[in-house]
């Protein structure tokens, strides 16, 4: 065998190594893979995308499907299984064509251009889905109960639902469903409406009491630590990126003492220092201080806070509330919280003036420690919105957060292109048989490449009906025949393993046009890339 | 020929796939659970554990055995994180969730290699342990308030039965319930709470386990700062304080040049004059016992003896807070004055905390405690544990740990089951009739649980070398009776029917149908609270017995054995990756390989 055959044959075999190792994670009937790292850290989970990044694949070819499954993951936020499952089944097809003698190049051209056509197709297949029009952002929204057909985007809150199917969480689906639709949509800036920044989503996480009591907070959220109640209507806030203990010398120079006069001098000069930052502060009226971790000094010294406690014990016995001090924020939290309380960070005490405040209705911090900031009124709109995520422990938290992220990515794709596919296999089967059809007015290498192309994405329904435990050949066979008496939108129920309309009143099993299509084009451009290499050469 | 490639694609490592990695973590798992199966149950034995610097642990709390294994495994790691958080939530029932962790997985891993796909076990097993969660709460609790004192002595009785406190547990029980009560306070809301943290646990080697005593007040152990203060204040008013009485030091970075011998002696003088005026300060309020987390140093204590205030230093933060809950002041962090007034330090004589007395006692020959008394606030309780060692006293703390943890989850969560094996075997018994209904595929994990369920009841007539077979038999035909005169009213004898209220249950359109009804419903009602009697090889009724624990610990076993059996079952491969041997670019990809 030549090397530029040999090399093409190691690269197709090695990519699809890799997808045989993903594929048994797809959909939600998908099983989990265990990882343990080198350094002894395990990893259990079947998230196409991080499995993937555990695996610390080697190969060249093998490291294209990783980062084909990332760059999924940044496009489309979900479909990460499925993109690498694609390609490997594409390149399976055009090692056939190949050893029919077809040149490789060729192939990648034929791809190229049957996924041209594999996108009209999906396109024609989708229907459109409302997102957010109409209310206004502070539409209050019910949380409890039964999810109803009248519900405001039922059918958005349906898509995140299927979403959260294959996740650990799913128990509790009916309620993160909910909220990841509402946060997406409170994020949403009427006037940019294709753009949404899931960064100005905050997810907090605090251990304790179940899941359902999760919840979507108006406003700030902030894990302080667990102090005395307090609560403090009409919130003056302050951001402060300074900290409030004595200043330290520079590594290399020192202060001199040479004198008990210069001790007590320095002592009293101190005290003074502080004193003043913490009579500005009350000065400015500000009454919630959120300061800015530092890693070199203390944020807050206990005479500062001892300043702020007898402040707040005064404050108390006289009936007006006090200051609530929340310290070590974290650098990369500053922007969101000055963009969702309206106030202006500032660096140094003489710039803190009440101008520089951020206001809120209310601001209160429980026992354990969560602080809450409701009501707030920024001057400009913030399209910001927090979760205070609740379980019983740490895994659990860190598993909830990654499966929101995951529904919110797939409304924020609704949001970008306003599609849905029928989910459960049917838009694979429907984009398979369309595109044979096509294949038959077609001539030349074309003609064999179409259809090679087409049945690779038969790959998907075949999959998830092996994961469900059913008969994979024969429910494909039968999605087939439902298909061509124009059922197009039929696919596997995976609970039940019946074949039924994925569009149906009472199933609604959906996604996002934006994840297959992505997930279609990034496969067959991966795909074109790898058939197109035919040497590999060491470098130093 | 891919599986060949696959070696090719990652770093050296291992992969195991399929059948292999599933018997792989349950032999993990059951290895888990030998090592607590033994201490399961009243008559459960002890383990010795043995640390690597040698140090010696005797323990029958599954807890704590858990979580000294050293065990890599991660699946071993799984279950005995979920015993850590069974433990964390509900403080009881770790040694059942981690048998009926291992059973449950043993049976699914079994029944996957019969072909039934992992898919399917998972939905029967969630299927079952819904319904098991319903019928719990159904019908097989009983209120706290409908049975009160004697309820609670029994759950506490309970819990320590299998421990080795068991010969004292009259004692124990009693201790227990009436520190749990007397903590009693109220949240912000409004709801009930019994923190079991407001019980301080003191041990003192010496003297018999039966001397144990509950003091009132709240006591830490610690001693006077110095032995001329006095060991009693009556009216004591304490201040606390979370700073240091000694010398004031400069900070870091600070450097000291002196040039002549007078300039010296001031900065000395001057370091002394500012911690004196602290201690000045302090006593300036009137306050007669100091307790500082910090500590005292010499200068300052005389100013303190000569004061006649009694000072403990080095006073644990947590006990300190508590401490000024109960007395009713504050811990102050710092002497900085308010904002607005004079520049002077000041220390408020609000801050400070009052109780009617305070002492120090001594409970062995070299070992104080400090006992405050009659605590303005709120009542605070100690138990002073007694035993000959510290190994048992050590045990003793972790008994009376987890009964107080059980009394309090009963008063809070107002619902007590039967123990005994009852809860199982009602349970077992119903499911098992349910998967017998049952035409899907889900049935094989409905079966599996059910039996998994009685691995419990086995194992405790196992530890108490009775012929489990028996006795089982015995409890589960005690058990059928009550199960099937309830079918056998319903439609088709479905046994849907335990999902059911008990209202609903009793409600038909016709008089001569309800009498049939309660009949059938009165026959299960005593039927479903047998359980076992270890002691004597019985089978009897266990609430009547009173042998009791609180509700949320049997929901809560059932459900964290589930949850990590799911997620153990979900793994169909293991990937172990080893560290690189050499530079990943060096191996050629494609090599050699045609």
């Amino acid at each position: 065998m030549s090397q530029q055959k040999e090399v093409r044959k190691s690269n197709i075999a090695a990519a699809t190594a890799i997808q045989d190792i993903v594929r048994t994670s797809l959909g939600p009937r998908g099983m989990d893979k265990m990882v343990t790292s080198h350094d002894g850290r395990t990893t259990i989970t079947n998230d196409g995308a991080t499995i993937m990044k555990e695996l610390q694949v080697a190969h060249p070819a093998a490291r294209m499907l990783v980062e084909l499954s990332q760059a999924q993951d940044i496009e489309a936020g979900d479909g990460t299984t499925s993109v690498v499952v694609m390609a490997g089944s594409l390149l399976k097809q055009s090692e056939k064509l190949i050893d029919l003698g077809i040149h490789p190049s060729k192939v990648s051209d034929a791809f190229q251009h049957a996924e041209a056509e594999a996108q009209k197709v999906l396109l024609g297949m989708s229907k459109p889905i409302p997102v957010f029009s109409g209310e206004s952002i502070h539409t209050p929204v019910d949380f409890s109960g039964e999810i109803v057909d009248t519900a405001p985007h039922f059918e958005l809150i349906r898509a995140a639902a299927t979403s959260l199917s294959s996740k650990v969480v799913h128990p509790y689906s009916d309620l993160l469903s909910r909220i990841s639709v509402e946060t997406v949509r409170r994020c949403v800036d009427p006037a940019k409406r294709d753009f949404v920044d899931l960064n100005f989503i905050k997810m907090v996480k605090r251990k304790g009491d179940s899941v359902d009591k999760t919840e979507i907070v108006d406003g700030l959220v902030l894990s302080g630590k667990p102090g005395d109640e307090c609560r403090i209507s009409n919130a003056k806030i302050g951001l402060i990126r300074f900290c409030i203990s004595p200043p330290k010398t520079d590594m290399d120079s020192s202060v001199v003492v040479s004198t008990a006069a210069d001790i007590d001098r320095m002592v009293r000069e101190e005290y003074a220092y502080i004193r003043k930052i913490c009579t500005a502060i009350i000065k400015a009226k500000c009454n919630v201080l959120l300061i800015q971790k530092s890693i070199t000094r203390t944020a807050i010294d206990n005479q500062a806070l001892g300043f702020f406690k007898k402040y707040n014990s005064k404050r108390v016995k006289a009936g007006k509330p006090g200051i609530l001090v929340v310290s070590d924020i974290e650098r990369n939290e500053i922007e969101f919280i000055s963009r969702t309380c309206g106030c202006t960070p500032v660096a140094t005490i003489e710039e803190f003036t009440s101008e520089k405040l951020g206001s809120a209705d209310l601001a209160v911090r429980a026992k354990s420690g969560t602080v809450r900031i409701t009501g707030c009124r920024p001057t400009t709109p913030a399209f910001t919105t927090s979760v205070l995520i609740r379980g019983p422990h740490a895994d659990l938290l860190d598993e909830i957060e990654r499966s929101l992220h995951d529904a919110m990515c797939v409304i924020r794709c609704f949001v970008k292109m306003p599609f849905m596919l029928p989910g459960g296999g049917a838009a694979e089967v429907e984009l398979t048989r369309q595109l044979q059809k096509k294949s038959l007015d077609m001539t030349g290498i074309e003609r064999y490449a179409m259809r090679a192309y087409a049945d690779a994405f038969e790959v998907i329904p075949l999959t998830l009906a092996e994961n469900a435990g059913l008969n994979a050949m024969a429910t494909l066979a039968k999605i087939r025949s439902v298909h061509k008496e124009g059922g197009n939108s039929a696919g596997i129920e995976a609970k039940t393993g019946e074949i039924r309309d994925m569009f149906d009143e009472d199933l609604r099993v959906f996604q996002p046009l934006l994840v297959t299509s992505s997930a279609v084009k990034l496969a067959t451009e991966t795909v074109r890339t790898i058939l197109k290499i035919s040497d590999i050469v060491l470098a130093k | 020929m891919t599986s060949h490639f696959a070696e090719q694609v990652f770093l050296p490592g291992q992969r195991k796939a399929g059948q292999e990695v599933r018997d792989d973590l349950a032999a993990a798992a059951s290895g888990v659970a030998t090592s607590v199966r033994s201490t399961y149950g009243p008559v459960g034995c002890d383990k010795l554990l043995v640390s690597v610097v040698g140090d010696v642990l005797i323990t029958n709390d599954g807890a704590t055995i858990v979580s000294h294994l050293s065990e890599k495994h991660p699946a071993a790691r799984h279950i005995i994180e979920a015993a850590g958080r069974q433990d964390e939530e509900v403080g009881d029932g770790t040694t059942s969730v981690v048998l009926l962790t291992a059973d449950l997985l043993q049976r699914a891993t079994v029944l996957v290699s019969r072909g039934v796909h992992p898919t399917v076990v998972i939905s029967g097993l969630r299927n079952a342990s819904k319904k098991a969660l319903k019928i719990i709460k159904r019908h097989l609790v009983k209120s706290v308030d409908e049975l009160e004192e004697k309820t609670l002595l029994q759950v506490a009785s309970t819990s320590m039965s299998s421990k080795i406190i068991g010969s004292e547990v009259e004692l124990f029980s009693n201790i227990v319930v009436k520190a749990m009560q007397s903590v009693k306070s109220k949240t912000a809301s409004g709801d009930a709470i019994y923190p079991v943290k407001a019980v301080s646990i003191l041990k003192c080697p010496g003297r018999p386990i039966a001397e144990s005593e509950l003091l009132n007040g709240y006591g830490f152990p610690g001693d006077r700062a110095s032995k001329l203060m006095p060991n009693l204040v009556n009216g004591a008013k304490i201040a606390m304080l979370d700073f240091d009485l000694k010398k004031k030091r400069l900070g870091m970075g600070i450097e000291m040049k002196v040039e002549n011998a007078e300039d010296l002696e001031g900065m000395q003088e001057k370091e002394s004059e500012m911690a004196i005026a602290d201690v000045k300060l302090v006593l300036s309020s009137g306050c007669n016992v100091v307790m500082t987390t910090q500590g005292i140093d010499d200068l300052c204590m005389q100013y303190l003896v000569r004061a006649g205030v009694l000072a403990v230093r080095r006073v644990p933060k947590s006990d300190l807070k508590r401490i000024a809950k109960a007395t009713g002041g504050e811990v102050v962090s710092s002497l900085a004055s308010d904002i607005g007034i004079g520049e002077d330090e000041v220390f408020d004589a609000s801050t400070l905390g009052e109780s009617e007395s305070v002492s120090v006692e001594e409970i062995g020959r070299h070992d104080h405690i400090v006992l405050i008394n009659g605590c303005k606030n709120t009542a605070a309780r100690t138990i002073l544990l007694r035993g000959p060692n510290l190994h048992l006293l050590d045990e003793i703390d972790r008994s009376v740990h987890d009964s107080l943890c059980a009394v309090s989850k009963a008063l809070t969560k107002k619902f007590v089951v039967a123990g005994g094996g009852a809860v199982e075997t009602c349970l077992s018994t119903i499911i098992s009739e349910m998967a017998d209904h049952m035409d899907s595929k889900e049935a094989v994990g409905l079966r599996a649980f059910a039996e998994s369920l009685l691995s419990l009841p086995k194992q405790l007539a196992t530890n108490a070398a009775l012929d489990s077979t028996d006795l089982i038999a015995a409890l589960q035909a005690k058990h059928h009776e009550g199960v099937a005169a309830l079918c056998s009213i319903s439609e088709h004898g479905s046994p849907e029917i335990f999902l059911e209220k008990e209202s609903h249950i009793l409600s038909a359109p016709e008089e001569e149908e309800i009498k049939l009804r309660k009949a059938a419903f009165k026959k299960f009602k005593e039927t479903c609270f047998y359980g076992l009697n270890v002691l004597t090889g019985e089978v009897r009724n266990n609430l009547m017995a009173g042998v009791l624990e609180p509700a949320i610990s049997k929901a809560k076993t059932i459900k964290t054995a589930i949850d990590t059996v799911i997620q153990l079952l979900r793994v169909d491969e293991r990937v172990i990756i080893q560290p690189p041997k050499q530079d990943p670019r060096q191996q050629h990809p494609g090599g050699g390989m045609m």
